[in-house]
């Protein structure tokens, strides 16, 4: 049976809406204390006029706070779905007057990518954006790579009534520690100490490359939020291309890989649990796809005449498996090379990486090894109740943090997640072919749309048809969301607008 | 005896769980980019 939602139901909502709002609006004071200190008045402008915008809307959208009624699971689930929604909406704001995108279209389409941690970016002239807007859609992949809810939830910007429903409506269904904030806590902490480290080492490497002291710094910091939180924008137009050092792809592999974990899993081996790391299902489902699609994609490249010498294998080929598996989207090749040069058999191999994605509760999107790990459970105790005695009670373990029997609940949720990524994934890949690119092209772009991974064959730049553009900013968005929040939106907004008039008092 | 909070226990640790995990990924990437130079000098 459906409930309908009422109109304080309508309020309760606005107004964690507008608390998000206004919580990104206060983000925006990163970029413009950067603009600031560097100079670039016209960039602190930009980021008044975005502080102003989404103030004004969080506000009036707060001042609905309804007298009574409390946040039930319900409203995390639709709060979640528009939280990121209302984010990018707000966060684009800055980016449109930048004069670097053409549109706000394209603005937004590159906020959603950014909070997203898609990496697929719109820009024009990257190479000589300002700083600040730099700063702010990186910072945007750092605040998406946490969680829009979890990142308000530890700035405790108003969100501690319902806390632990909306956790778990982004998407984050095991809390690390008893008490939900700690955990949102506790998820920034780790994600500072690897930024801190990544940073460092990457400031090493840039300065030994010769960039200027303020360059290897920022570029250093950019870069680390943009791979451990598998994000994939960069400051260059030739994304991680533009480095073209060993060193500085050994280090964001690394890091890639980091991101791509569990935090359950970083909780626990930062507790003392370090044979965690080969025990968990995840991590071993992970490492075996990662090994087998490297092995594919090695054997593609080097049967092909373009890149066949084991450094270019290693180069090419073993980066972009982990930067496709991880979701992070760092690309050394430029887009049209894909198909062009890699060859068809190297490509798909990374549409899989990008189609699977990393663990559950980490910065990645795409199935999740988690999700591919409970399938291939079910699988083999279909297999052994099948070869068991029709009396026989077939039970199967699996470890992830601790040992856990598989139940038909576990196996129905993750065919259920699984199968939506394969229809969007297909879907949007048709309606790329619709528009005239190579059907690999187009499921490429679709897989990386809604995986949130961020590398792109060529399809993805400012002068794309519109249509794709919303296609791929819904994809990135309901991607991210895991769909069901997005469904739970959809249903609600449809009962909410087709119930009897008076049902729904006014606002 | 008293018990070890959870909170307490993360952060006592957190050093050398940050390591191994460093060394864990570091070790990966090395495995992998064997198995890619291996299998180009076989192909």
């Amino acid at each position: 049976m459906w409930i309908r939602p009422t109109s304080d139901d309508v309020r309760q909502v606005a107004y964690y809406t507008g608390v998000l709002a206004a919580g990104v609006a206060l983000c925006m004071s990163v970029p413009l204390a950067t603009a600031i200190a560097l100079g670039e008045w016209a960039a602190a402008m930009d980021y008044v006029l975005g502080m102003g915008t989404g103030l004004a809307a969080g506000g009036a959208l707060m001042s609905l706070r309804p007298a009574r009624g409390s946040l039930d699971h319900r409203h995390a689930m639709v709060i979640s779905a528009l939280g990121w929604l209302t984010a990018a909406v707000i966060g684009a704001v800055p980016l449109a007057f930048s004069g670097n995108y053409l549109s706000y279209l394209d603005a937004l389409f590159d906020s959603m990518s950014g909070f997203t941690t898609s990496g697929l970016t719109v820009v024009v002239d990257l190479d000589h954006m300002a700083h600040a807007h730099n700063m702010w859609r990186h910072l945007t992949h750092l605040l998406g790579g946490q969680g829009i809810i979890v990142a308000a939830l530890s700035m405790a910007v108003g969100l501690r009534g319902g806390a632990f429903s909306l956790y778990v409506a982004e998407g984050r269904d095991e809390k690390i520690l008893p008490n939900v904030m700690h955990t949102a806590r506790f998820i920034w902490l780790v994600t500072a100490v690897f930024v801190a480290v990544g940073t460092l080492a990457l400031l090493l490497v840039n300065a030994y490359s010769g960039m200027t002291p303020l360059r290897s710094v920022l570029h250093a910091f950019w870069i680390t939020i943009a791979v451990y939180d598998t994000g994939g924008f960069a400051p260059q137009a030739l994304n991680a291309l533009y480095y073209h050092s060993w060193a500085f792809e050994a280090v964001t592999m690394v890091l890639m890989i980091a991101g791509g974990l569990n935090f359950n899993l970083h909780a626990a081996v930062w507790g003392g649990d370090r044979r965690e790391l080969a025990r968990n299902i995840e991590t071993r489902i992970l490492a075996a796809n990662i090994l087998i699609l490297t092995v594919v994609t090695a054997v593609a490249l080097a049967a092909s005449a373009a890149y066949g010498t084991p450094s270019e294998v290693v180069r090419k080929g073993v980066y972009h498996v982990v930067s496709a598996h991880t979701g992070t989207g760092h690309q050394t090749l430029h887009p049209a090379a894909w198909e062009g040069i890699l060859g068809a058999g190297a490509t798909f191999a990374i549409v899989l990486a990008m189609a699977f994605g990393a663990s559950v509760s980490s910065t990645a999107g795409g199935i999740k090894a988690m999700r591919v790990a409970v399938i291939l459970k079910s699988v083999y105790k279909q297999v052994k109740q099948s070869l068991s005695p029709s009396s026989a009670v077939v039970r199967v373990h699996y470890h992830h943090l601790r040992d856990r029997e598989l139940t038909s609940r576990m196996s129905t949720a993750a065919l259920t997640v699984t199968i939506l990524y394969v229809l969007a994934y297909v879907t949007g890949g048709l309606i790329g072919a619709a528009y005239g690119y190579s059907p690999l092209t187009a499921l490429f772009e679709s897989v990386s749309a809604t995986a949130n991974v961020g590398l792109s064959a060529g399809i993805t730049s400012a002068s794309m048809p519109t249509g794709l553009k919303v296609l791929y900013i819904v994809q990135m968005w309901t991607g991210r969301l895991e769909f069901i929040a997005f469904f739970v939106l959809v249903a609600g907004v449809f009962v909410y607008l087709t119930s009897p008039m008076n049902d729904r008092r006014p606002l | 005896m008293k018990l070890e909070s959870p909170l307490r226990r993360l952060y006592a640790h957190w050093p050398s769980g940050l390591f191994a995990e460093l060394c864990a990924a570091t070790l990966f990437v090395l495995l992998l980019m064997g198995v890619g130079a291996l299998i180009a000098v076989l192909v």
